[in-house]
C-alpha cells in the first residue's frame, strides 16, 4: 500500500499550488472536496488485490489456513482507515486555512464519494485481472460527473454536496460498501 | 513488410485486451452523453428578446465593467482569481490594500481618502451610488490601463481577470440583432454548418482522449511481462524501434477508429442541416480536427504510457497522467470558449463563434505542433530504454517497480 499512500500524499500537499484552498465558503469548500479529494478513493482503495494480483502469489495465499476473504476484509479496512486520516486532514487543513464548513458533514459527504469510486473500480477488479481497465472505470464515472452527467446518473452523481447537499451521498455510500463487499466475495470465486 | 505484419498482430492483440472494449464503451457513452444532436441552423429573426451575450471588445466598456467589478470586490476585500482554473479566493493584509489604491489614485483623478470612504461606503451599504462618481480618468489610455491592471493582478496573486489578456471577461453585453445575423452567416458561408459542429466535436472528445488512451497503453506495455513473454520478444530478430513503433502506431490507429466512427453521425446531421440552408458541408470537416486537433492529444498521451510503464513495469503513468488531466482540464475550466495555451486538452465549447476561433487558431497551431514533437522526443526515450532493457543494460524494474508495483 505504500507506493499508494506516497501518491495520495504527493495529491494532498500538490492541492495548494491547483487550488485555492484559503477563505473558502461552503460552496468553493465542496468542490474542492467533491472533485478533487474524492480521487484519493481511487488511489487508495482501488488496488485492494494488486499485492496477490500474481497468480502463483494469491495460489500460495489460498494453501493457507486462513481464507483470503478475510485477508482482504483486513487490507480493505487498513485502506479505508488510511483513508479516513487522509480526508480528515485534508478538511483540517481547509479548516486552518479559514475555510467555514461543516466538519463533520463534509467528511461523511467525501468518504462516501471515495467509498463510491473506491468500490466501483473494486468491483471490477473482482472480474478482471488487469489494473489499468480496473482504474479507468471510476475514473470514467468521474469524467461522466464532471462532463455534466447529473441528469443520467441521478442520485449517484458525484458531485452533489457541490450543488449544496450532502443528502443523496447516503446512495454514493451504501452503493460504496456494497461494491465492496461484493467484489471481495467475488474475487473469492472468479480469481481473474 | 516485417512491420505491417506486426502492425496487424498489434491491433489483434489490442482486439482481445478487455481494456479496449470499455475504452470504447467509454468513448460512446461520453460522446452520447455530451455531445446530443445537431441542432438545425436557421437565420435569427428581428425583434428577438435576446440574442445570447458576448463579450463586448470596446475598450471604454471593458475599463468601465473592470474598474466597477475591481471596487465591488475592494469593498468586500475578497477577490476571485484561478491560478490553474480552481477558484482560488484572495484576501489582501492592509498593506496589499493600500498598494491598489494607489494604483487606482493614478487611474481615477480621485485622491486616495476619496476613494476609501467611497469603497467603505459601498462595502457597508452595497448602494452602488457610492462609487458612481468613480470613473476612468478620459486621458488615460488602454495601454496604461491594462498595465495598471496588470499591477493589481501582481498584487492577487496571479490568475485574476484583472491581467491583460483576460480582462475583457468583465464586460459582457447583450448581442444585437446584427452580432446573430453575423453569427449565422460565419456558421452559414466561413463554417459550412459541419466546421462549427467539428469544433464542439474535437472539444468533447479532447476530454476523454487526453486520459483514456493511457490505459491501453499501460495495458499494452505490461502484456507481455505479465504473460511471462518479454524475455521471449526481447530475443527475437526485430529491432527495438519496430517493436515500439509497431505497437504506438497501433494503439494510435485503434484509438482513433471508434473517433472516426462517430464523426459520421454529427457530419451526416451537419449534411442535412446544410441542405436545408442550401449549401454544401465540407465534408472532411470532422477529419480534419480528428487529425489536426486530437491525434497530438492522442500521441502525447500514448507516449506517456509507454514511457513511464518502460520505466516503472507498473501502472505509474495512470497516476501521472491522470493528475495531467485534471490540471489541464481544470485550468481551462474558467473559459471553456478558445482556452488554449500550452494546454494539453484545448477547449472550444461552443457551436459557431467563428471569429473566437480564428483568434485562437495561430495559438492551435503552435500549441498541437508542441505536444506533437514532445510525443516523438518520449517515444524516442521509450525505445532507447526498451532497447537498454533488451540488451540487459538497465533493470528499471528492478529499482523501480520494487517500489511501484504492477
Amino acid at each position: 500500500m505504500l507506493p499508494h499512500i506516497i501518491v495520495a500524499v504527493g495529491l494532498f500537499f500538490l492541492a495548494p499550488f491547483i487550488m485555492g484552498v484559503r477563505n473558502l465558503d461552503l460552496y468553493y469548500t465542496a468542490k474542492v472536496l467533491d472533485t478533487y479529494v474524492s480521487l484519493f478513493g481511487i488511489v487508495l482503495l482501488v488496488p485492494l488485490f494488486l499485492p496477490d494480483q500474481d497468480k502463483d502469489i494469491r495460489e500460495l495465499i489460498r494453501s493457507k489456513r486462513e481464507s483470503i476473504v478475510v485477508l482482504h476484509f483486513i487490507r480493505m479496512g487498513q485502506a479505508l482507515l488510511v483513508l479516513s486520516i487522509f480526508v480528515a486532514s485534508f478538511l483540517a487543513f481547509l479548516q486552518k486555512g479559514n475555510c467555514i464548513f461543516p466538519f463533520g458533514r463534509y467528511f461523511y459527504g467525501t468518504m462516501s464519494s471515495c467509498i463510491f469510486l473506491g468500490g466501483l473500480g473494486i468491483l471490477i477488479y473482482a472480474f478482471v485481472d488487469n489494473i489499468a481497465a480496473v482504474y479507468m472505470v471510476p475514473l470514467m464515472y468521474y469524467i461522466l460527473c464532471y462532463g455534466g452527467g447529473k441528469k443520467y446518473l441521478g442520485k449517484f452523481y458525484l458531485f452533489s454536496m457541490f450543488n449544496g447537499t450532502v443528502e443523496d451521498k447516503i446512495y454514493l455510500l451504501i452503493a460504496g460498501l456494497v461494491m465492496i463487499i461484493a467484489g471481495i466475495l467475488i474475487r473469492k470465486r472468479f480469481p481473474g | 513488410m516485417m512491420g505491417k505484419t506486426l502492425f496487424f498482430k498489434e491491433c489483434k492483440e489490442i482486439l482481445k485486451s478487455i481494456t479496449y472494449y470499455i475504452f470504447l464503451i467509454c468513448v460512446a457513452v461520453f460522446f452520447v452523453s455530451q455531445m446530443g444532436s445537431v441542432a438545425a441552423v436557421s437565420k435569427p429573426l428581428p425583434g428577438a428578446e435576446s440574442y445570447g451575450w458576448k463579450y463586448s471588445d470596446d475598450e471604454a466598456d471593458i475599463m468601465a465593467s473592470a474598474l466597477d467589478n475591481l471596487l465591488f470586490e475592494l469593498s468586500r476585500n475578497s477577490f476571485g482569481t484561478y491560478p490553474i482554473g480552481f477558484y482560488k479566493q484572495v484576501t489582501l493584509s492592509e498593506d496589499e490594500q493600500e498598494e491598489i489604491y494607489e494604483i487606482l489614485v493614478e487611474l481615477v483623478g480621485k485622491t486616495k481618502e476619496e476613494l476609501v470612504e467611497a469603497v467603505k461606503i459601498y462595502g457597508s451599504s452595497m448602494d452602488h451610488s457610492a462609487v458612481e462618481s468613480i470613473y476612468i480618468r478620459q486621458d488615460l489610455s488602454y495601454e496604461e490601463f491594462c498595465h495598471a491592471f496588470n499591477r493589481i493582478d501582481k498584487i492577487l496573486g496571479g490568475g485574476s481577470y484583472y491581467r491583460d489578456d483576460k480582462i475583457y471577461n468583465h464586460a459582457r453585453v447583450g448581442k444585437t440583432y446584427q452580432d446573430a445575423v453575423d453569427d449565422y452567416r460565419y456558421i452559414i458561408e466561413k463554417d459550412h454548418v459541419s466546421g462549427a459542429y467539428a469544433r464542439i466535436f474535437a472539444d468533447y472528445m479532447g476530454i476523454i482522449l487526453g486520459i483514456l488512451p493511457v490505459f491501453i497503453a499501460v495495458t499494452r506495455a505490461l502484456k507481455d511481462r505479465r504473460a511471462k513473454v518479454d524475455q521471449v520478444i526481447y530475443s527475437k530478430a526485430c529491432s527495438s524501434a519496430v517493436i515500439v513503433i509497431t505497437r504506438y502506431v497501433a494503439i494510435i490507429a485503434m484509438t482513433l477508429l471508434p473517433v472516426f466512427i462517430l464523426s459520421i453521425n454529427p457530419l451526416l446531421q451537419t449534411i442535412y442541416v446544410a441542405a436545408d440552408n442550401g449549401i454544401t458541408v465540407d465534408y472532411l470537416a470532422f477529419l480534419k480536427v480528428i487529425l489536426g486537433w486530437l491525434l497530438p492529444t492522442v500521441l502525447f498521451t500514448v507516449s506517456i504510457g509507454f514511457l513511464l510503464t518502460e520505466m516503472t513495469n507498473g501502472p505509474l503513468a495512470i497516476l501521472i497522467q491522470g493528475l495531467f488531466w485534471i490540471i489541464s482540464v481544470f485550468a481551462a475550466s474558467t473559459n471553456l470558449i478558445g482556452y488554449v495555451g500550452w494546454n494539453l486538452i484545448p477547449r472550444f465549447n461552443t457551436v459557431g463563434s467563428y471569429t473566437v476561433f480564428q483568434s485562437i487558431f495561430d495559438d492551435l497551431v503552435r500549441n498541437r505542433i508542441f505536444y506533437t514533437i514532445i510525443a516523438i522526443l518520449i517515444l524516442a526515450g521509450t525505445i532507447i530504454i526498451y532497447d537498454k532493457k533488451r540488451r540487459g543494460r538497465i533493470h528499471f524494474d528492478r529499482a523501480l517497480s520494487k517500489h511501484i508495483k504492477g
